[in-house]
């Protein structure tokens, strides 16, 4: 049995399948984030560490 | 109805000030023991013929000391207070707090006891023996329940970009360190790997790059997406980009590993990926450091009159400059001129001092007026700072590039008719030893500007108030998201902690997996030509002296499958000649020659006078003396216990090797003693040289038709031929 798993690792149809899953996720993920998800919905975030402080005091 | 409310945060600084104070006192040990480190392969007596201080237990304590106490104090001390500002809480448990702290100084305080007596693995970057690894493991669990706690009651639904890299961190981390660290103790000082051969190699390179990816790079990068927009005072350049950077390196850093061992015994299927994830890391590297750099688009002013940004931007350059140069040496054409030689020095000490180092100073820096509400005391030493460090680093990153290049040059030569151009070792080494005076000078330019740092830092604190150690604001905190902002997958999973730590560990397992899985059955199908007896008793006693002095910092055990390695070192080593090694010894640096096939290649006398002194045998050796070895005792009887460890491990020895591991190791000791005193040496058979110079004698010689090894079977007492 793990002899025939390991065989697959020289299975060429096998590491294509494996390119091809990596790279879709890939593009999956520069769509979402580039063409669905709204800009000014991240330029919000981004100054999320801005908003760390209205007033400070100092107490020791 | 306002979806707003304001709410006072009272913000755990004391904490961050502990971290970043003990971050300032291991640099300088860290710093310090690199420079005599440097030292000593310039000028061997810098040693100074002392056991702790010699080179092999020496450059351990440096990369420890620079990896886990400087760079791990700095990234505690920036992930408490950029997790607390960006969550809008108090870290979840001062108690929790303050055991990571001391528990991390602790540890810090063992290695630094531990490794200088010798108490080694042996495994770069994973040295410290067995009750450390515990504590370590324990320590970060309690970062860990700390970190996810301030995330459980944060204020602020969404993490921001910084915190991924902190969570996957945390969770790689974890998962690396308790992997590598599978071992089964044979004393309290002392223990053996669970995995061996190629499968700790393997294992251990996994660790060992991931220990860069994951402790000095995703952690420093968080720090960079926080305290570069803080301390520009602009938002990050984009935040699409940092969310491609961040999911495209957690799952691609983790398969880079095999590219520290191209053209070795591992399986090509395993180099091949390692070398072509490495090229991969190029696209999320480099838009990690654009999306910093870039930061300052429109302030690029600040460059000239902010030591601070300079700091921060010459960083993320050198991110970058490391980052380009990583995926080139894994390429395996270029990793066969540069690996085991100083390039790679040079490309990691760009990487820790310009990377590592020059974001730590920028976000102390930044954090010192911050926490003690003034200024620093001197704009012009911190830029006095910088240039020192720049030049430092330049230096030591140009001696090294081109002591790499040079040796790597000169160890490939090969005339006309096919023979080594340079075949003594030694002569490539003398070659470079004026580069390393270079790279001594350099590393003292950087502690130049460290101790500026220190004065800078302890005037403007004398100068300052008390420091605000607990820091009370008034943040204003959303009440409920309003519905266009739920829209968007990833703006959703930002808000789920669980979720999007599962999501990162998935994305780090899958190529852990696929990697390591295959190889941990490899020994089962190593071909009966390839195999090898287990080392002898007393061989495995020299070994662990092997491994306890170090000797991997500059042997390899790994002749490379290259006509430039086999024509001066014999046939490329192969799986089986390894499969009983605990821990591998393959190595990553050669300042000496490889030692895989240094069996019977010169006598016993040679081994007991190079050890005593290398001078006498290679007059320009630069390596040092351990004439300790001609003295110190071997403890025979414990043969029983390592050998009953590794039987239970897999090594096949007979149940009578095990119970007479002692006599078995006296018998061939007396041998080699024989052997000595015939040629005018007298010395006693329990000395720990007697021991060293049988592991060297076997060191190739041990295929199964051998016939000294074959000779040393018939030593066991009451067993004729084991095996």
């Amino acid at each position: 049995m793990k002899q025939i798993g390991l065989s697959y690792f020289t299975d060429s149809l096998m590491t294509l399948i494996a390119l091809i899953l990596f790279f879709l996720s890939f593009v999956f993920l520069i769509y979402r984030v580039y063409f669905f998800e709204k800009k000014e919905t991240f330029d919000q975030l981004s100054q999320l560490p801005f908003n760390d402080e209205e007033v400070s005091h100092v107490e020791q | 109805m306002t979806d707003k409310q304001t709410v006072e945060v009272r913000y755990d600084n004391k904490i961050v000030i502990y971290f970043m104070m003990a971050t300032l006192i291991w640099a300088g040990a860290a710093f310090l023991f690199g420079l005599v480190a440097a030292i000593q392969l310039a000028w061997w007596p810098a040693n100074l013929n002392l056991e702790w201080l010699t080179f092999g237990r020496l450059r351990p304590l440096h990369t420890n000391a620079a990896i886990f106490a400087f760079a791990g104090n700095a990234i505690f001390a920036g992930i408490y207070d950029s997790t607390q500002r960006l969550l809008k809480t108090r870290l979840f448990s001062d108690m929790l707090s303050w055991t990571h702290f001391w528990g991390w100084q602790a540890i810090i305080v063992s290695a630094a006891i531990s490794l200088p007596l010798g108490f080694s693995q042996s495994k770069e970057y994973a040295e410290l023996e067995w009750p450390i690894d515990i504590a370590i493991t324990l320590i970060w669990v309690v970062f860990a329940i700390n970190f996810f706690g301030t995330l459980a009651r944060r204020r602020e639904k969404h993490i921001y970009v910084a915190i991924w890299f902190y969570i996957a961190t945390i969770v790689t981390v974890a998962l690396l360190h308790i992997i590598n660290s599978l071992e089964v103790p044979v004393s309290l000082v002392q223990s053996y790997p669970v995995f061996s051969g190629v499968q700790d190699a393997l294992v251990q390179w996994w660790y060992g790059h991931n220990a860069v990816a994951f402790f000095l790079t995703t952690p420093f990068l968080g720090l960079m997406y926080y305290y570069l927009p803080k301390a520009a005072n602009r938002p990050v350049y984009s935040y699409r980009l940092s969310i491609v950077h961040f999911w495209s390196l957690v799952f691609i850093y983790i398969w880079a590993g095999p590219h520290h061992l191209l053209y070795t015994a591992l399986p090509d299927w395993a180099q091949t990926l390692g070398m072509i994830f490495s090229l991969m890391l190029w696209a999320p590297s480099w838009g990690g450091m654009i999306n910093g750099l870039l930061t300052l688009r429109g302030a690029w002013h600040l460059l000239r009159t902010e030591p601070i940004i300079k700091f921060m931007v010459t960083a993320v350059t050198f991110y970058g400059m490391a980052t380009f140069e990583g995926p080139l040496l894994s390429i395996k054409s270029v990793s066969l001129l540069g690996h085991y030689t100083d390039w790679i020095i040079a490309h990691v000490h760009g990487g820790a001092l310009g990377w590592n180092g020059f974001l730590t100073f920028g976000m102390i820096y930044y954090l010192i007026p911050k926490m003690w509400g003034r200024e620093m005391y001197s704009k012009r030493l911190m830029n006095y700072h910088f240039w020192f460090g720049l030049a430092g680093i330049l230096l030591y990153y140009i001696s090294m590039g081109t002591a790499g290049i040079t040796q790597g040059l000169m160890w490939k030569a090969v005339d006309g008719a096919g023979y080594l151009v340079y075949p003594d070792f030694v002569e490539t080494v003398t070659k470079i030893v004026p580069l390393y005076w270079v790279r001594a000078l350099g590393g003292t330019l950087y502690i130049i500007g460290y101790i500026i740092a220190v004065y800078n830092i302890i005037k403007t604190i004398k100068l300052s108030e008390p420091m605000r150690a607990n820091e009370l604001v008034l943040v204003t905190v959303k009440k409920a998201p309003p519905k266009a902002e739920q829209e968007g997958l990833h703006r959703k999973l930002e808000g789920y902690v669980g979720v999007f730590t599962v999501l990162t560990f998935v994305a780090i397992l899958v190529g852990s997996v696929i990697e390591i899985w295959p190889t941990l059955f490899i020994h089962k199908y190593v071909p009966q030509s390839e195999a090898v007896q287990p080392f002898t008793a007393l061989e495995q006693a020299g070994r662990d002296i092997y491994v306890s002095e170090g000797c991997y910092t500059c042997h390899s055990q790994m002749i490379r499958k290259h006509p430039s390695d086999v024509l001066r070192f014999g046939p490329a080593s192969t799986i089986g000649e390894s499969m009983y090694d605990r821990p591998f010894q393959w190595g990553s640096k050669r300042t000496g020659p490889d030692l895989a096939r240094v069996g019977k290649k010169y006598s016993n006398l040679w081994h007991y006078r190079h050890m005593d002194d290398p001078r006498s045998m290679v007059e320009q050796s630069i390596m040092p003396r351990y004439s300790w070895l001609l003295e110190k005792k071997v403890d025979y009887y414990s043969l029983r216990k390592k050998l009953s460890v590794l039987k239970r491990l897999g090594v096949p020895y007979s149940q009578a090797q095990v119970s007479e591991a002692d006599r078995w190791a006296e018998n061939q000791a007396q041998l080699i003693v024989e052997n000595l005193k015939e040629e005018g040496v007298d010395i006693k058979s329990d000395r720990q040289i007697v021991a060293l110079i049988a592991y060297l004698q076997a060191l190739g010689q041990k295929a199964l038709d051998n016939e000294t090894a074959l000779e040393h079977l018939k030593l066991v007492p009451g067993e004729e031929g084991a095996q």
